[in-house]
């Protein structure tokens, strides 16, 4: 049964890393469109180039970064990784800021004149 | 009995694996190949690709993967692992900011359009041996680049810049399609009598 399990361990890893490298792949070389990932929408459907997007970005990279880090570190652990409460805090600000902006400039198109 | 039943479950176990294993390969070549489209995995209606969907596929590939290796990282007693309070935070926050950032898009007065190509004129008579410019255009998008084609080429050829002659009069009831597309597959029409 181990021989088994070792089987599926191995099958599995593939195929999830190829999977992922497929859709880093498709994303770096345009397959998968990000067009105006960073750039917002006024309300009068003119676009700006959008700095909480890009903060967001930020703040969700690197999470992502801490959590595969800390799984790497010990993946035997009994448990997925502890994020510090400060740092949920400052993720849930980021994305406060992002619909704050989004929001702003649907309604209001604050960035209109400049 | 009881060597039948483990080598019962070790086939069962094996053709279960075999099965996943070569579905995973099956999806894998055909994204390869291109066959399943992942171009609009992250993309609104209007064709713009949106970071709210984008963050939110990260987090959940994340959590998933890292389930997974510590799943596997186990090799006596694979066991679903705990999961801490502030992971649980943390896809709560990003859940919820996709679906408010739904919402204040859906809650727009223009709404979420989709993406529309505008081809114009949008209909147009032409005696044969005339020419007629053709433009298209993407609301809110100046530089749209697309790739002319007509239905029926011995009634009428286009260029690559838009510019259409007419070979021949269409047969009474019937005409010759202008067709223009985008690059993600955006398609816009007109006709020529």
């Amino acid at each position: 049964m181990l021989v088994l399990a070792q089987i599926a361990r191995w099958e599995m890893t593939f195929l999830l890393c190829a999977f992922a490298a497929v859709v880093a792949f498709q994303l770096l070389t345009g397959r998968i469109n990000t067009r105006y990932l960073l750039w917002g929408t006024l309300a009068n459907e003119k676009r700006y180039f959008s700095p909480e997007r890009v903060q967001l970005l930020i703040f969700t990279l690197v999470t992502a970064f801490q959590i595969v880090q800390q799984v790497s570190e010990n993946p035997s652990a009994a448990k997925l990784p502890e994020i510090s409460q400060k740092w949920v805090a400052l993720l849930a600000s980021s994305h406060g800021v992002y619909l704050a902006g989004k929001g702003i400039s649907r309604f209001v198109g604050g960035r209109d004149n400049g | 009995m009881a060597e039948f039943q483990h080598a019962l479950s070790l086939v069962a176990g094996l053709l279960v694996d075999l099965l996943i294993g070569g579905y995973g390969i099956w999806l894998l070549i055909l994204m390869v190949r291109g066959k399943v489209d992942l171009s609009r995995l992250i993309s609104e209606p209007n064709g713009d690709a949106s970071l709210s969907r984008f963050q939110l596929l990260i987090f959940t590939l994340v959590v998933a993967l890292s389930l997974f290796v510590i799943v596997i990282g186990n090799p006596t007693a694979p066991a679903f692992p705990d999961i801490p309070g502030s992971i649980l935070s943390l896809l709560g926050i990003s859940a919820s900011s996709y679906l408010v950032s739904k919402g204040i898009q859906f809650s727009d007065p223009n709404g979420v359009k989709d993406r529309i190509l505008e081809v114009t004129p949008k209909g147009i008579q032409l005696a044969t041996g005339a020419t007629q410019q053709f433009t298209a255009r993407i609301s809110g998008d100046p530089s749209t680049t697309v790739t002319w084609s007509t239905s029926n080429p011995s009634l009428g050829t286009i260029t690559a810049a838009g510019l259409y002659t007419a070979v021949a009069a269409p047969p009474a009831g019937s005409c010759n399609i202008v067709r223009a597309e985008t690059a993600d597959g955006t398609v816009g029409t007109a006709v020529v009598l």
